[in-house]
C-alpha cells in the first residue's frame, strides 16, 4: 500500500487527466476515420459526408481544447528545470506542459507518427526523477529524455489495430531529442521564435539523424550531443 | 547585408554565425535581398537548408584553427565551405524570373548560384569586418560571364572549387589545388608573396 501511495510522488494538475483524455478523444477519432474510410464509402450520401464531418468535428475539438497557449515563463521554467539549473519540484508541471505543447506542436508540423504523449505520466516521471547536483545541464537533460523513452509516457492508442514501424520508433527518437536541444538551447525573444526554434531544432536534429541515433545508446554521449548540438541551435 | 537581429551582442558575429538560427535569418535576409535586387523569385527548401548547415558545420569545425593569425583566414576559407554545401544541397530553386532577364548577367545565368555567392560573400564580408576590423574588396571577375560559365561548370563537377572560385570573386589569391584544405600561416605566405614580389620590382626595371 505504501508502495502505491509512493507511485504517484505528485498530485497532477487536475487539468492533466481532462487534457489527455482529450488527447485520447481527438486521436481516437482520426484513427476511426482512418480504419472505417473503406466502409465509409459504402455508405450513401449524405450519410457518407455526416460520418465524415462527425470524426473530423470530434477530432478538430478535442485538438482545440488541448490546444492551451503556454507562455515564455513557461518555457522558461521548463527549460530550467530541464537542464537542472533548478530542483524546485514546482518546475515539473511547467516542463510537462512545454514537453507536451513541444509534442504536439511537432505532431502538427514536422513528424510521421501516431503516437499519443500523456502529459500527466510526464509529470510523474519528472518527478520521480532524482537531482545529481553533479550533472551538467545537458546530462540532466539527456537523464530526462532517455526516462521518457523508456516509460509509457509516449505510445500508440489501445486497440489501434497496426504495429509501430521502424521508421515510426525513429521519428518519435527524433521528436524527443528535437525537444531536448531545443529545451537546452539558449531562448529566443518570444513564442513565436520559439516555435520557430522549435522547428529548426527538429530540422537540424534530422539532420543529423546518425549522430543523434548512436547517441542515444549512451547517456554521456547523449549528453555531449544535446550540449553541441544546442550550442549551434 | 545588415547582421540578423538573432546575434548576441555579448559574443563575436562568427560565433553567432556558427548558430542555426542566425543562419536561417541571414539566409532568409539574402534571399529577399536578391529577389528585390534581381526580380528573381526562390522558394527555399527548410529542411536542405538545415542539413546544409549541419555538414558545414561539421566541415567548419573538422579544419578549425587554433592559431590567431589563422582566424581571418579561415573566415574566407569557411565561406567557401558553406558555399561548397549549398551548391551540393542546393536548397534553393528558382520559381520565376523577370520576362527580360539577360542571361549573360550572372544573375540571370544561374540564379541559385549567384544567390549562394552573394550571401557567402556578404557574410563573409560582414565577419571580416565586424570581428576582424578588415575590409573585403570583390573581384570584378565577379560581374564576368566567362568567369561565371566556368565557375558553374567546374563546381557540378567538382564542388570543393567553389572554395577557390569564392576567393577569386572574394579577390583574394585561390587555392586551385586542393582547396578543399586550408594552409594554415596562408595570410602570412600571401604577404610575403607580395612582399617578395615588391622587393624583385627594382631589379627587373
Amino acid at each position: 500500500m505504501i508502495a502505491n501511495q509512493r507511485k504517484f510522488s505528485l498530485l497532477p494538475d487536475l487539468n492533466m487527466p481532462i487534457r489527455d483524455a482529450l488527447r485520447g478523444v481527438a486521436s481516437l477519432a482520426d484513427a476511426t476515420e482512418d480504419m472505417l474510410e473503406p466502409a465509409a464509402k459504402l455508405l450513401p450520401e449524405p450519410l457518407r459526408s455526416r460520418f465524415q464531418h462527425a470524426m473530423q468535428a470530434l477530432e478538430q475539438a478535442g485538438k482545440r481544447l488541448i490546444h492551451a497557449p503556454i507562455d515564455m515563463d513557461q518555457i522558461r521554467a521548463a527549460a530550467e528545470f530541464a537542464t537542472g539549473s533548478t530542483a524546485d519540484p514546482s518546475g515539473v508541471p511547467a516542463a510537462a506542459r512545454v514537453i507536451v505543447y513541444a509534442w504536439e506542436h511537432l505532431n502538427e508540423t514536422s513528424v510521421e507518427h501516431r503516437h499519443l504523449i500523456s502529459e500527466t505520466i510526464v509529470a510523474d516521471r519528472l518527478s520521480r526523477l532524482g537531482r545529481d547536483s553533479a550533472l551538467t545541464g545537458c546530462q540532466n537533460t539527456a537523464a530526462i529524455v532517455l526516462d521518457l523513452r523508456q516509460s509509457s509516457a509516449i505510445g500508440l492508442m489501445p486497440g489501434l489495430a497496426r504495429g509501430i514501424t521502424d521508421a515510426e520508433e525513429t521519428e518519435v527518437d527524433l521528436a524527443l531529442v528535437a525537444i531536448a536541444v531545443w529545451l537546452a538551447s539558449k531562448r529566443a525573444e518570444n513564442l513565436v521564435e520559439e516555435e520557430k526554434l522549435l522547428d529548426l531544432s527538429m530540422a537540424l536534429v534530422r539532420a543529423l539523424q546518425t549522430e543523434a541515433a548512436s547517441a542515444l545508446g549512451n547517456p554521456g554521449a547523449f549528453a555531449d550531443f544535446l550540449s553541441d548540438t544546442s550550442s549551434h541551435l | 547585408m545588415p547582421v540578423p537581429e538573432t546575434q548576441s551582442p555579448d559574443q563575436p558575429l562568427r560565433k553567432s554565425a556558427q548558430r542555426l538560427r542566425w543562419f536561417v535569418d541571414a539566409f532568409d535576409q539574402q534571399v529577399r535581398n536578391t529577389e528585390a535586387q534581381t526580380g528573381n523569385a526562390f522558394s527555399v527548401d527548410r529542411g536542405a537548408l538545415a542539413q546544409v548547415f549541419a555538414e558545414w558545420l561539421k566541415a567548419f569545425e573538422a579544419q578549425k584553427p587554433t592559431r590567431d593569425d589563422d582566424k581571418p583566414a579561415y573566415v574566407g576559407f569557411a565561406a567557401g565551405l558553406m558555399l561548397r554545401t549549398l551548391i551540393k544541397h542546393k536548397p534553393v530553386a528558382l520559381i520565376s524570373r523577370p520576362d527580360s532577364a539577360d542571361d549573360s548577367n550572372p544573375a540571370y545565368f544561374w540564379p541559385e548560384g549567384y544567390l549562394y555567392v552573394a550571401f557567402c560573400l556578404n557574410v563573409r564580408g560582414l565577419v571580416l569586418e565586424t570581428d576582424f576590423h578588415s575590409e573585403q574588396h570583390p573581384s570584378d571577375r565577379l560581374n564576368e560571364s566567362r568567369t561565371w560559365w566556368s565557375f558553374r561548370e567546374n563546381v557540378e563537377k567538382d564542388p570543393s572549387l567553389a572554395i577557390a572560385f569564392l576567393d577569386l570573386f572574394a579577390g583574394d589569391e585561390p587555392e586551385w589545388s586542393m582547396p578543399e584544405l586550408f594552409r594554415t600561416g596562408r595570410a602570412v605566405r600571401i604577404a610575403e608573396r607580395f612582399y617578395a614580389r615588391e622587393s624583385l620590382e627594382p631589379e627587373t626595371s
